[in-house]
């Protein structure tokens, strides 16, 4: 097609998969896939922090990457498996980096704590286990204002520690 | 932001004023001018694209001579509108005999508000030099082709 | 007064030391199982069928006078369910409620601009719409006509006389202005061996940007005229009290709902002037209203800490170090609008004297508005400005007069044995050792071997500095303090209520009249209650969150000001208190035995002298509620019981500006070491710890996590959180990309160490501690300019000292000399 003749299109139907389930949904072209998790699918777990892509509150994990949710766009995720913070218990039973998230008073308002669980979890999968450096660069995009990071870097290094 | 500076342009003092002070003449040397309309010799407004950004900021300007003294001074007063951003600039040149050339020294008051004003400050002072020396090649290209014809 | 008693010594508390009582220990909070699900409720989760998205058209003028405003472009847009202008909220509401005298006290103040945009980002008009998007698309339809004005920007020239003035009904920039004077200065001038003289010191913008944005989702119920609001307000009490004479209607018409707040530290105080937009659109559109502000928005128009400038201060010191007092002119920047303002006028004067005995203090304190960003009551509030202060007077004094820096404060911090202590100004420092807390903190940066560590950084080609901040965390407010501001002010005194009941099936409800923003009020709540009735806190059930319509509150209720361990744990204890009497009274009815024959432990009301005669807490339930025929009349037993918390505080003297207004005050001494690229500026924190004495600790684990958080707050404000304008007005760091929050990999090794001094005066002897009183700024300061000592010692005058600041005190020394000088008999 010619340059300025292309058709402007304004929305598309995805298919997206998120903790297992498969969603197909019509989207807005420019709706955010966080706004997308968030407001279409009814999953608030994943936060908005911030408008630039600095806070990752948003932090999901898409076909294995931990992503920042706000920097991309819906439509871009068809087709993509994804998972956040409500995918990572099984039903009742917390995971030890959730269990190790509460017993070392890493949350207080527990805004920041869903992306902190995606990028501790993206972490400790591709390594088991982490120095305390390997574990301030990996949540350096993860802003919290309440703890100081001090415990939440404590709950990442037991669970390394122990497992 | 104040902006300053000095031009020499190889032509007469005459040819250099009737080109700065003819609105269609002036409409070709602004930086991405995509269309522009002439109210009377005093007022003109113009929509422009400038480049900051992805797909540029465009703003609808409208210009206002306040002041002139034929043929050695002239002052504008230049409002601009866009998404995110609200320019106000005041302008003003002077003309001076340098032998066959003419002596141009101009400065401009430049005020950027919204939030590309907070956000691109870093940027403003670059982009700011690049579109001022558009306009002044663009001018030095008019002044020439107007003295040769 | 009730009659005081100073603890004997401070308990210095090692980890793992058995504790008796749930109250002390760790248990795991009740708030945790939710949030690190992603269960929690913050207000944006949740949702309206076709509920409206609200985007604010903002000036992007810092001042301007409003010429018109044009909404139908955007109302043509298919999917646009309304607007909102100034003209319309002039109409419909009433100025806000403003609590200072005149000059002050003729701004006024609005949902919207009316007539006049007075900083960059001001709501102008609002658009409502279907989607977030469109509502953002339409608003760039709106056209505004702005007659541009010259912008103030610098508080020191508001009272200039060609300086703009914002506000022109008041006539003056000043929102309020009076002078405080306590002791004998003019005696200490003459008495003293020397008089430092500082020029000007500055404490900066900056505040704790809480990563949850502001909102609400407002709902009208056209049939009760009542406006449901699901939002993250953190005082709803002061929030209603502003938000229904406006909207010319009663307090109960008023409904605020929170349940997860994501952090607010002050931060959504003034949240009033946008709820009434969004009630005033819910009402207008017989619509759901949604609005979530943008982080830009946050930045540029929500509310920022206090900017304060002190000059010309002086402060007398006797040869052998010991400080007489001092005098200084503070000039506080309110922004464009005062709201909770002229308060921060007052409330630094429950920390005057700082840690120090200093009894001859005199304070010339205006505030002045400015085309910038509103205020409110950002972390630290005030006491932290001020506190800067004084640790910023001894560092300097002891530099130039050659003391030791630790030797000076020792000599002149309030003693250990004059505890409780009246400050010059009448207010009581209940408890503390701050000797003690030095040491311990000086022990933890291992202090003795500072000068070799210098030594070794200097081989390396690195300044290394050293430094200490003292702070003290003020809380439980006398809101008398705002009569000494403004004599017509009915406010005084404080409280907070809770209620707990015993229900049918046994289980322990409580409800709180605060509004927690993480600071897990339910799980303390939980030890304070299971503790007197004789169960675990897992027995207890603490309502998440605030419901205004369903909580018992006062007048007072929310969450700020470091209370909540007084006030709100205060009225727990209360409540829990009088149910325990009730169900022991019960049980003694039913088991044929007196009330002092009860006790209630392991779940159960039974008789001390027979533990098997018990009746399990679900039978006290049942018998009252559903199987009470035969109890006798005059029983007085509803198992329901609602305790108001009022601490004893009495009206200050209005004349003297004297009295006592805060109940508590935790200290926090920290200790920093810097290393400084004398080349560039650049500095790294190699060594950092936080010392904390907040009186009894009913988790300690949360009071430490609290430490960290402040801290690091005050780490950011310290090196690269700040909100400059330019001559324009437009704020150059208007959200993350620019304003830099530290993250996982900016905190230094941290260590933390803790005393428990008890307050006398509260139920549990615990103190309010959570804002923390900005040590780190003041260590930060003072590691700064030791490091620099040897490059001609320069002078930190700034609260705020990013590295290209640091290179220029390492430039030109001297400028900032210029401004210290010391005069000697």
């Amino acid at each position: 097609m010619e340059a300025g003749t292309a058709e402007v299109v304004r929305s598309k139907t995805v298919s997206v998969t998120v903790n297992g389930t498969t969603y197909e949904r019509e989207v807005d072209a420019r709706r955010l896939l966080i706004h997308f998790l968030r407001d279409d699918l009814d999953l608030t777990g994943s936060h908005v922090g911030c408008d630039t892509g600095n806070c990752g509150a948003c932090s999901v994990i898409l076909d294995g990457t931990l992503i920042k949710s706000c920097m991309m766009l819906a439509v871009q995720a068809d087709g993509a498996t994804i998972e956040t913070v409500e995918g990572l218990a099984e039903g009742e039973e917390l995971t030890e980096l959730q269990k190790s998230f509460s017993a070392h008073h890493a949350l207080q308002c527990g805004y920041c704590t869903p992306g902190m669980l995606m990028s501790a979890t993206a972490l400790l999968r591709s390594n088991a286990h982490p120095t305390e450096a390997e574990i301030r660069k990996a949540i350096q995009g993860n802003i919290c204002r309440c703890t100081g990071y001090v415990n939440i870097v404590e709950a990442i290094k037991s669970v390394g520690e122990t497992s | 932001m104040k902006v300053e500076g000095e031009r020499e342009f190889k032509a007469p003092r005459a040819t250099v004023w009737q080109v700065l002070n003819d609105p269609s003449q002036m409409a070709k040397t602004m930086p991405g001018v995509e269309s522009f309309d002439v109210h009377d010799d005093r007022h003109w407004t113009a929509n422009v694209k400038i480049p900051l950004g992805l797909g540029g900021l465009r703003m609808s300007v409208s210009m206002e001579k306040t002041d002139e003294r034929e043929p050695e001074f002239a002052k504008m007063a230049i409002k601009g509108n866009g998404v995110g951003a609200v320019m106000n600039m005041e302008t003003s040149f002077h003309l001076s005999e340098a032998g066959d050339a003419t002596q141009m020294k101009w400065q401009a008051d430049v005020h950027l508000l919204g939030p590309v004003a907070s956000m691109g400050q870093r940027v403003l002072q670059p982009i700011v030099n690049q579109q001022v020396t558009h306009v002044l090649n663009s001018l030095d290209k008019q002044v020439q082709d107007a003295a040769s014809a | 007064m009730t009659e005081t008693v100073a603890p004997p010594q401070p308990k210095v508390v090692e980890p793992g030391q058995p504790q008796k009582g749930w109250a002390g220990q760790n248990v795991p909070r009740k708030e945790d199982k939710r949030l690190v699900q992603g269960e929690g409720v913050f207000f944006d989760d949740i949702k309206r069928h076709e509920m409206g998205y609200v985007h604010f058209v903002r000036s992007p003028y810092a001042h301007a006078r409003i010429k018109s405003v044009d909404v139908s472009k955007a109302l043509d847009v298919p999917g646009v369910y309304g607007t909102l202008t100034g003209d319309e909220v002039a109409i419909l509401t009433d100025p806000f409620f403003e609590l200072s005298v005149p000059p002050g006290a003729h701004m006024k103040d609005y949902a919207l601009a009316v007539g006049k945009a007075r900083f960059a980002g001001e709501p102008v008009a609002a658009v409502v719409a279907s989607s977030r998007e469109l509502a953002r698309d339409a608003s760039e339809l709106v056209e505004v006509e702005y007659e541009p004005l010259e912008p103030l920007v610098d508080a020191r020239v508001a009272q200039e006389g060609d300086a703009p003035i914002l506000h022109d009904e008041a006539g003056s920039n000043v929102v309020w202005d009076g002078t405080f004077d306590w002791g004998d200065y003019d005696a200490a001038a003459a008495e003293a061996d020397h008089v430092v003289k500082i020029k000007e010191l500055h404490f900066d913008r900056f505040s704790s940007t809480p990563l949850e944005c502001s909102g609400c989702l407002i709902e009208y119920n056209k049939g009760t005229g009542q406006w449901t609001m699901y939002c993250n307000h953190q005082m709803p009490g002061v929030g209603a009290i502003w938000m229904a004479p406006a909207l010319r209607v009663g307090l109960d018409k008023l409904r605020f709902v929170t349940q997860d707040i994501g952090g607010a530290f002050g931060n959504k105080i003034c949240l009033h002037p946008y709820f009434v937009a969004c009630c005033l659109l819910a009402r207008k559109l017989n619509r759901a209203v949604q609005w979530t502000e943008w982080r830009t928005d946050q930045h540029t128009a929500n509310a920022h800490g206090n900017e304060r400038w002190f000059q010309d201060i002086e402060v007398p010191v006797k040869a052998d170090g010991t400080m007489l007092g001092f005098k200084v002119r503070a000039t506080d920047d309110c922004g464009a609008f005062p709201r909770y303002e002229p308060l921060g006028c007052i409330i630094w004067a429950q920390v005057t004297p700082g840690c120090y005995r200093w009894r001859n203090i005199r304070v010339d304190f205006t505030q002045v508005t400015t085309n910038k960003s509103p205020v409110s009551p950002n972390r630290g509030y005030s006491r932290m400005q001020h506190l800067w202060l004084t640790e910023r007077i001894i560092d300097i004094v002891a530099s130039e007069l050659g003391l030791d820096p630790v030797e000076v404060r020792k000599r002149n911090y309030v003693k250990h044995d004059e505890f409780p202590y009246e400050t010059p100004n009448g207010c009581i420092y209940d408890s503390g050792d701050y000797a003690r807390c030095l040491d311990i903190a000086l022990e933890l940066i291992d202090y003795p071997s500072i000068e070799q560590k210098r030594r070794d950084a200097e081989s390396r080609g690195r300044l290394l500095g050293v430094g200490i901040g003292s702070t003290l965390d003020s809380g439980t407010n006398n809101f008398g303090q705002s009569m000494i501001l403004n004599p017509d002010l009915q406010f005084s005194g404080n409280n907070e209520v809770a209620t707990v009941k015993l229900d049918i099936f046994g289980e322990i409800v409580v409800t709180l009249g605060t509004v927690p923003q993480g600071q897990g009020h339910e799980t303390t709540a939980s030890q304070v209650v299971a503790d007197i009735l004789g169960c675990s806190p897992d027995d207890i059930n603490v309502r998440p969150g605030h419901d205004s319509y369903w909580n018992s509150h006062a007048g007072f209720s929310g969450t700020y000001a470091s209370q909540f361990a007084v006030t709100g744990l205060g009225a727990v204890k209360g409540a829990a208190d009088m149910l325990a009497g009730e169900m022991k009274k019960l049980a003694s009815v039913v088991l044929g035995c007196s009330a002092d024959d009860i006790e209630l432990a392991e779940g159960q009301a039974r008789m001390k002298a027979n533990p098997e005669a018990a009746l399990p807490f679900m039978a006290l339930g049942a018998i009252l509620n559903a199987n009470n025929a035969g109890l006798p009349e005059d029983l007085g037993v509803t198992l329901n019981c609602r305790y108001v918390y009022r601490p004893p505080f009495e009206k200050p003297d209005l004349e003297r500006k004297y009295g006592n207004l805060t109940l508590t005050y935790a200290t926090q001494i920290h200790a920093a070491v810097v290393e400084v690229d004398p080349d560039t500026g650049v500095y790294e924190i190699v060594d950092y710890a936080a010392v904390d004495d907040c009186g009894k600790r009913i988790h300690p684990q949360i009071v430490e996590g609290q430490v960290h958080g402040a801290t690091a707050q005050a780490l950011g404000a310290a090196t690269h959180e700040t909100f400059p304008y330019d001559a324009d007005g437009n704020l150059l760091t208007p959200n993350f990309y620019d304003y830099h929050v530290p993250h996982a990999l900016d905190m230094p090794p941290m260590k933390n160490g803790f005393i428990e001094s008890e307050s006398p005066f509260t139920p549990l002897g615990a103190k309010g501690m959570g804002e923390g009183g900005g040590a780190g700024i003041h260590a930060i300061c003072a590691a700064l300019q030791d490091a620099l000592r040897a490059r001609g010692k320069p002078v930190v005058t700034d609260s705020c000292n990013p590295y290209h600041r640091v290179w220029a005190l390492l430039q030109e020394p001297e400028a900032s000399r210029a401004g210290v000088e010391v005069v000697s008999r």
